[in-house]
Parts: structure tokens; C-alpha cells; sequence
């Protein structure tokens, strides 16, 4: 009998034209890894609650939800409280105790645990998910990361049949993320816990997962195992295919464009997928969604499809052994514009949808003219020998960092935790004065800050939001523009760029969080800043989003507004950055274009570059590996003619 | 700042700890004579520093400037006594014993400031609501939220207002800020904070909720176990207070400072209750001292 079912359910938020959820049907056998993707406002945690009466959403339903065979509505709250654990997203939201140990003992507590065997659960489970070390301390001093694995272990210390996660990782950063997601992974494979897991970020999970359903509005686009989803999306051209894992983009790219047949034969393979995924069970298996060659002769036959790095490498290294290409790193990259590099691969010229033809409008400024005088610019924010600490008897966290970043440009600051990114940037905003150095903004009187030109996106746009709507935000920061006599920017055309013409009128907090980014971006801009700082600014945020944002920042890039942006997020900045830098114990350790920059590192560099980088020198992104893969067919083939 | 929980360094119950601070500051406040009041502001000194450290030296010297005032201003309110030390503003005299009786409140104002001190540090609110949680236990965890939502308001206040000098909005941009644009501004942010006080609130319900919260009998794990040391100290405790408590009704711990500094030193009472006194407020200096010691020659013998 299945752990967990939904039979054909469809639900609709109260005033909502189209229903969230249309008849979606999924069952879940025990111990199995269900990994649910989609971009954000598919409908991912609308199913989800609907897994757990007390986070059931209100509004009109039909279908089922069935836990090990009875309908959810006849399961006692307590009994789904005990065995169907649910994490959310935002990590602090959950915990309801001010110490780590009350933390742990409430759920228990609720559920009536005898105290004796409460304790003894509570000790296993922090001991399992390594919470002895602050196990004494208040809630309010941990950090995103232990927030969350304190979540988990809270839940879990009830011992669970199921745990349902939604996008558990939104809110971390990416080392917390990974680790998170590794906890998840060995709760699965030790333990034998049920997991039902939405997320964005799916570099890890994917290979994890036995299953995937894909939700695109609401409606299964497909599910079934990880491989033959993957094939399935590329077959249909799905715009969801960026959000898979850079190996498995790299592989349908590579084949996709060598046999222009092999898409419409791998999707009428994986056509098999009836409407509604009911069928998961019989979805294809990686094998069959295979392109094939011309002939009729399976291509890699031995190697599956790869999901992981190891897979990747392993793959590419052989492609281009059979193709004759040695591990040489010298093949030169081609020259090829960043913007339109992840279409590259698997959309043929003429299928390029006129959405993206615009899009390239904005186009990222190509190889040539990027490399032309970085330094040659006038600079716009110059920071010389910049010395900083948050106490006095703390250890200094900027030292003697000295960054120029011209006008016009994309500068990305990398680094890990506690690099100095975020403090780099308050610095700069005039937020926090330096102890020994100086910040300078060319243009703005006064060595003080705040400096009138510079702007500062914080992580968290929430903390930019007061007023009821949209435009109400908009509108304070208009006035404010008018009364600095800043020439402000101009508000229609801001709504336009950021692409606010349908939410205006929304309250700021009901956004999503993709939306509340650019709400937060377009009342940033309206300031007119000639700097224009941003903290995270993709953290928690789709794909899809993610290009779009992309684009936005090439455009103001073009109108002279120097950007720099603080991130983890490597494949955002390989794409679309001028220039990395990498703070390490608050200095620039490096510092270079990101071809360069991304080539040269080994560890902290893109999925792309670490599956390739024995194979080809300075691909960093998938656009590029594609491109790569690509001379090297056509060099094959000529040979063979010859 | 999350300070670890600290007992009186051996782990003891919350119960024997309260107990001690309701002796300590209950009799501090009661026993109006010199010889005590010495005694009190003495050992309450000794723990905080015990307890503390060297930071415990700021606040101790803190109050020492405080209790000087209070016991030099007393004789100019208070113009009894028979040992005049000097008279001021035509003829009004200023006299030993209001400065002794000056002295003994100011004693007593110290005492309880420190013995306050060592509470914060000693009792946080898990231990109180831990003992008080028993009695109401929805009452408790109401608290503990509203207890953690005060600093989070005020952390999320001050990250809004950095957040919006950073685009130029609020305080910042102007040197001189006039106080109807301040109020605006703290308005502006109060409606921010609210906001997104709601919004967690509502998260923070479902997350309590969907783990069980409301779905039947709860039950309390409690953190501390009372064991027979705990009985012990609470009823050497119960036995000294019992003594002083008995010396007060039989009026060996009374004083009066007019016309003359005046105590009954001469009864054995006096003594006894004294030496109680001294011994019970000791009592969490004595265990911490000989944990150092006992810590110190386990090291030395290694």
C-alpha cells in the first residue's frame, strides 16, 4: 500500500481565476525519494500542504489525499503530527523555543511523550544530526544554516513516516544548503525515512531522488525516474531544463545538437508519460529516451546518462576520446556571446521563440569588447586599503582590502561565509565606516556616507517594504528621489525594466520571492544610484527569474551603473559577471574575468568547469562546454573526410 | 547576545537557585543593622564576582559611587544624633549617626543591586519558566514567544532602518534631520516591523501547529532532575534562614542610630544569627570557590 497518494486533486485559492493544483496524482511507497520541481508559483507548495491537514491551504478542493490507504481528513491531527513531518522554508519562522533544547522538546511535548523516553529521543536525534556542539545555546544566536538542521531534528526527533520538505535550502547559503541537503540524503539512505522534497536548488538532490515530478502549472509535466525526466523535458523543449544539474544540460546539449533528430524521436519514446504523470511507475527508463544515431545503433551505449560531476567528467572524457580529442587543455574556446550560451545547445536557430530573441536585445556584451578597458573606465566606487571590525576587541573582518570598480560594470564578489562580502558591501553603501582607509564615489560630495549615489539591495528585500502596495513603494521612493532633487528615475520606465506592470497594486509581502526581487530592485532604482549594490540577489529565486534578472543587470550595466553583487551563486556569476573577485580573510585573493577566473580555480568554480576541465581549458559555462563539444564534433568529422 | 546558561557552576536545580535569591534579597531587605548589611552587600560582591569575572568588577564599581551619595546625602535630610560632626547653613548639624544610618541603607542598595545581578546572570527565562511553567503551561510558552519576539522586533527594527539608509531613504541623507521627518521615519519602520511580525507569526503558528501543538495533553521535559544534593541545599538553606529568622523575632538583629548608634551585641542571638546569615549567603561562594580549588589541584596532580 502506498505511503502517501493524491488522487487526481484540484484546488483553487479563494478568488482565483485558474486553480493552483489541477488534477495532480502522485503516490509515494515507503521509503522512497521524491524529488518535486518547478518553478516557482507551479504549485510545488500548494501540494505539499495539501500532504498535512494542519498546513492545508483554504479554498476549493476536489480529489483525494490518502495516508497509507485513508483519507487524510480521517487521520487524527495528532496522528499527523506525529508521523508526517514537515519542514518549511523559512528557517526561523518554525522554531518556537528561545534555546536549541526547548526547541527539541516541543514537538514531543505536544504530541504527549513520556518525559523519559522524550529525553532519550531528543538525545539521539542531536547527536544524529550533530547539534551537541550549541545544543545550550538561545535559538536567536544561530546562524540560517543551523536554524534549519535544528528544524529537521526537531521534526525527525518524533520519528516520523514521511518527512515533506518545501524548499528547505531557499534561504540558506550554499554550503549550508549542501550539507542540508546531504542530511536529507542520509536520513533516506540510512535510515529509510520517506522523503517528499520541493526545491529550486537541485544540483544535489537530483541525483539523490528515485523519483522527480515536474509541476508546470499546476499539472504534472512529468515524473518518473531522474534520467528519463531530464529526457522527457529536453524532448519537449521545456524551459524548466536550466533548472536541471549543469552535467545533465551538458549531455542533452552535446547530443542534442549533434543528431538534430534525436530530439522528436527521445520525445515520442517519453510520450509514454499520460496526461497527469499518472503513470510514473511506467515512465521510460533512461535507456529508451536515449538518442539514437542515424543508423539505428544506440549512442553510449554503456554510459547512462550522467547526473553527477563524477558521471559528467567520466562521460565527456570518453565523447571526446572517441572523437579523438586528447585530454589536451588547449582547445581554444570559441568566441561566443554569454548571453545566448545556455540556449546554445539544444534550441535550433529557428525554433528560438521570440521571447528570448528580445531577450538577446540586452545581450551580454561579447569576449571582445568585455576585455576591452576594465581599467581604462573611470572609476565609480574606489576603495583603498580598507580596514574593518564590528567590535573593538573583535577580529578585524575587511584588511586592507583595496577594490576599484569602473562605471558600466558587473563585478561579482565571491567568497565563503564570513569573507567579508556583505560587510564589503556596507562599507561601500557608506553604512559602516571604515577604521583606517577611505571609500570614494566620484561625483558625490563628502567622503561620508551615506553616499547619495550608491544604493545597497540587502539580502532580504522584505527589509525595503512599508507600505500596503506596490505602488505605494514605488511612490515613497519617488518622492524621495524628487526631494534630494536627485533626478529620479523614471517610474514607468522602472515598472517596465523590472517588470512590476501586473503587481502594483499587490501587497509588497504577498509577493513571490523572485517578485518581491525585483519589487525591491525597481524601488532601488528609482533613486537612480550610479552604484548599485546587491547582497545575494538570487538566493532563493528560480531559473527563470534568474536569466531575467541577468538580463535586467546587463541593461543597467549599459546605461553606466557600476554593479557589484555579492553571491554564491558561481553559475549566476560565470554567466553573467565582467569580472570576480574572490574575498578571502577580508582581502581580494583574486581577482579576473570570469573565464579566467572560474578556469583557474579547482574547487570553488562552476559545475561546468569541474566536469570539463580535464577535457578543455577555461569552460566555465554549460554554453561553453556545448560549444566546445561542438568544434571538436566538426573537427572529427572533418578528419574523416579527409 | 546568547550568554551559556550559568549555574553556581555545579549543576544544581533551578528550585535551590530561587530559593537562594528569595533568601538573600528577602532577608537582605529586612535585617536594618549594620553588622548584616555588611555582611549582605560583602557576599553579594564575592558571588558576582565569583560569578563573572573580571566584568563583574565594572558593575560593582558602578554601585560603590551610588552608595556613597546615598550615605553622605543622608545626614543632610536627616539632622539627628547625638555625635555632631559639623554644622552648615546656620547651625543645621551633620551627625555621625545619620551618616552610619546613610551608610547601612547604601550597604543594603548595594547588596540588592549585585544579588539582582547574579540573579540575570544565574536565572534565565528557561529556568523560570521552567519552575513557573508547571502551573500554566500555555501561559509559559505564551511568554516564551513574546519573550523572544521583543529582541527580534528590535533586531528587525534596526535591520529595516540600516536597510533603508542604504538606498537613501530615512535618516542619512541629510546631516540635520528635523524631528517631524525623525517620527515619520520611525513610524515607516514600526509599519515595516509590523508587517513582517504578522507574516512570521502566521509561519510560526502553522510550524507549531503542524507538529502537534493543540492536538491533546502535553506533556514538560523537564531539563533539571531534583536529586538529594538539591534537598540537601535547600534544607541547610531552610535550617540558616530558620536561624536568622528567628534571631530577627527575638530583636537580636535590630539597630537603632538615634540618639546613639545602638545593637544588642551581647546576646548570644546576636552572634548566632549573624554567623547564619554570614554562612548562608556565603553558601554559593563557598561551592564555587571549592569547585576552583578542587579543579585546580585535579589539574596540578595531572
Amino acid at each position: 500500500m502506498a505511503l502517501l497518494a493524491c488522487e487526481a486533486l484540484t484546488f483553487a485559492y479563494p478568488g482565483a481565476a485558474v486553480p493552483a493544483l489541477r488534477g495532480v496524482s502522485l503516490t509515494v511507497e515507503p521509503g522512497e525519494y521524491l524529488l518535486v520541481v518547478g518553478p516557482s508559483g507551479s504549485g510545488k507548495t500548494t501540494l505539499l500542504r495539501h500532504l498535512k491537514s494542519a498546513l492545508a491551504p483554504h479554498g476549493a478542493r476536489t480529489g483525494r489525499v490518502l495516508f497509507q490507504g485513508r483519507p487524510l481528513e480521517e487521520v487524527s491531527r495528532r496522528e499527523q503530527a506525529r508521523r508526517i513531518g514537515f519542514v518549511m522554508q523559512n528557517p526561523r519562522d518554525q522554531i518556537v523555543a528561545d534555546r536549541v533544547a526547548g526547541e527539541m522538546a516541543f514537538g514531543l511535548e505536544s504530541l504527549g511523550c513520556d518525559p523519559a523516553l522524550a529525553r532519550a529521543r531528543i538525545a539521539e536525534a542531536a547527536s544524529f544530526f550533530g547539534l551537541d556542539g550549541w545544543f545550550d545555546r538561545a535559538t536567536a544566536d544561530l546562524s540560517g544554516g543551523q536554524c534549519q538542521r535544528l528544524n529537521l531534528a526537531a521534526v525527525m526527533a518524533a520519528d516520523p513516516a514521511v518527512l515533506v520538505l518545501d524548499e528547505p535550502t531557499a534561504q540558506l547559503d550554499p554550503l549550508a544548503a549542501t550539507e542540508f541537503m546531504a542530511l536529507v540524503r542520509r536520513l533516506n539512505e540510512e535510515l529509510g525515512v520517506t522523503v517528499i522534497m520541493g526545491e529550486q536548488r537541485i544540483e544535489e538532490a537530483f541525483a539523490s531522488a528515485h523519483r522527480v515530478l515536474v509541476l508546470e502549472e499546476g499539472t504534472v509535466a512529468a515524473c518518473g525516474e531522474p534520467r528519463a525526466v531530464a529526457a522527457r523535458l529536453f524532448a519537449t523543449g521545456s524551459p524548466l531544463v536550466t533548472a536541471l544539474p549543469a552535467p545533465v544540460r551538458i549531455y542533452h546539449g552535446v547530443m542534442g545538437r549533434e543528431i538534430p533528430g534525436a530530439r522528436e524521436e527521445a520525445g515520442a519514446t517519453s510520450a509514454a508519460v499520460g496526461p497527469g504523470g499518472r503513470v510514473a511507475a511506467t515512465a521510460p527508463g533512461p535507456r529508451a529516451s536515449l538518442p539514437t544515431i542515424g543508423d539505428g545503433t544506440p549512442a553510449e551505449d554503456a554510459v547512462p546518462a550522467p547526473l553527477t560531476v563524477r558521471e559528467g567528467r567520466c562521460w565527456l572524457r570518453r565523447w571526446c576520446a572517441e572523437r579523438g580529442h586528447g585530454a589536451a587543455p588547449a582547445t581554444p574556446v570559441p568566441a561566443e556571446p554569454m548571453g545566448c550560451s545556455e540556449e546554445s545547445g539544444f534550441t535550433s536557430p529557428s525554433a528560438a521563440e521570440p521571447e528570448r530573441c528580445s531577450a538577446d536585445g540586452f545581450g551580454r556584451k561579447t569576449g571582445a569588447s568585455r576585455s576591452v578597458g576594465i581599467h581604462g573606465r573611470d572609476a565609480a566606487l574606489a576603495l583603498r586599503d580598507v580596514w574593518f571590525r564590528y567590535d573593538r576587541a573583535g577580529a578585524d573582518v575587511l584588511r586592507g582590502l583595496s577594490l576599484e570598480v569602473p562605471r558600466g560594470s558587473l563585478c561579482a564578489l565571491l567568497g565563503g561565509n564570513g569573507a567579508g562580502k556583505t560587510t564589503l558591501l556596507k562599507v561601500a553603501a557608506g553604512l559602516a565606516r571604515p577604521l583606517r582607509g577611505s571609500v570614494r564615489v566620484p561625483g558625490c560630495p563628502g567622503r561620508r556616507g551615506p553616499f547619495p549615489g550608491v544604493a545597497l539591495l540587502p539580502q532580504d528585500p522584505q527589509l525595503l517594504f512599508s507600505r500596503s502596495t506596490v505602488a505605494a513603494e514605488l511612490a515613497e521612493m519617488a518622492e524621495m528621489a524628487e526631494m534630494a532633487k536627485v533626478a529620479g528615475g523614471n517610474q514607468a520606465e522602472v515598472v517596465e525594466l523590472c517588470d512590476l506592470g501586473g503587481l502594483l497594486e499587490r501587497h509588497p509581502l504577498d509577493l513571490s520571492g523572485g517578485e518581491q526581487q525585483r519589487a525591491a530592485l525597481a524601488k532601488v532604482l528609482l533613486g537612480s544610484p550610479t552604484v548599485l549594490l546587491l547582497d545575494e540577489p538570487t538566493k532563493g529565486t528560480d531559473v527563470l527569474f534568474k536569466k531575467r534578472f541577468g538580463q535586467l543587470l546587463c541593461a543597467l550595466t549599459e546605461r553606466g551603473v557600476a554593479v557589484v553583487m555579492a553571491s554564491h551563486d558561481m553559475e549566476f556569476c560565470a554567466t553573467w559577471a565582467d569580472r570576480c573577485v574572490l574575498l578571502f580573510q577580508g582581502i581580494v585573493s583574486a581577482d579576473d574575468e570570469p573565464q579566467r577566473f572560474f578556469g583557474a580555480n579547482r574547487f570553488y568554480t562552476t559545475a561546468a568547469s569541474r566536469m570539463s576541465r580535464d577535457v578543455f581549458a577555461d569552460t566555465v559555462t554549460d554554453g561553453q562546454v556545448i560549444a566546445a563539444c561542438g568544434s571538436v564534433a566538426a573537427q572529427g568529422a572533418e578528419g574523416e573526410r579527409l | 547576545m546568547g550568554t551559556p546558561p550559568t549555574a553556581f557552576l555545579i549543576p544544581v536545580h533551578p528550585i535551590v537557585e530561587l530559593g537562594f535569591f528569595l533568601c538573600a534579597i528577602g532577608l537582605g531587605v529586612f535585617l536594618l543593622s549594620p553588622p548584616f548589611a555588611l555582611v549582605g552587600a560583602g557576599a553579594a560582591a564575592l558571588t558576582l564576582l565569583l560569578l563573572q569575572g573580571r566584568s563583574a568588577g565594572r558593575l560593582i564599581g558602578a554601585a560603590v559611587p551610588l552608595a556613597a551619595v546615598v550615605a553622605l546625602a543622608n545626614p543632610l535630610f536627616v539632622p539627628l544624633g547625638q555625635t555632631v560632626l559639623f554644622t552648615y547653613a546656620g547651625g543645621r548639624p551633620y551627625t555621625a549617626e545619620a551618616l552610619a544610618c546613610g551608610a547601612m541603607v547604601a550597604a543594603l542598595l548595594a547588596a540588592v543591586l549585585w544579588w539582582f545581578a547574579s540573579f540575570n546572570r544565574v536565572m534565565d527565562t528557561v529556568k523560570l519558566l521552567y519552575l513557573f511553567g508547571r502551573f500554566a503551561p500555555a501561559v509559559s510558552l505564551t511568554l516564551t514567544l513574546v519573550l523572544r519576539l521583543v529582541p527580534s522586533f528590535g533586531r528587525r527594527a534596526s535591520a529595516v532602518a540600516e536597510a533603508r539608509a542604504g538606498i537613501g531613504l530615512g535618516r542619512g541623507s541629510g546631516t540635520k534631520v528635523p524631528a517631524i521627518a525623525r517620527v515619520r521615519e520611525a513610524t515607516v519602520v514600526l509599519a515595516s516591523v509590523s508587517a513582517w511580525s504578522l507574516e512570521h507569526g502566521m509561519a510560526t503558528a502553522g510550524a507549531m501547529e503542524s507538529r502537534g501543538f493543540g492536538t491533546g495533553r502535553r506533556t514538560t521535559v523537564p531539563c533539571w532532575s531534583f536529586r538529594w544534593r538539591d534537598g540537601a541545599a535547600l534544607g541547610l538553606m531552610g535550617a540558616l534562614a530558620a536561624v536568622v529568622v528567628a534571631g530577627a523575632a527575638l530583636g537580636a538583629t535590630e539597630a537603632t542610630f538615634f540618639p546613639r548608634v545602638a545593637m544588642p551585641a551581647a546576646e548570644p542571638m546576636f552572634g548566632a544569627s549573624l554567623a547564619a546569615y554570614g554562612l548562608l549567603l556565603l553558601l554559593p561562594a563557598l561551592v564555587m570557590g571549592r569547585e576552583r580549588l578542587r579543579w585546580h589541584f585535579s589539574r596540578a596532580r595531572r
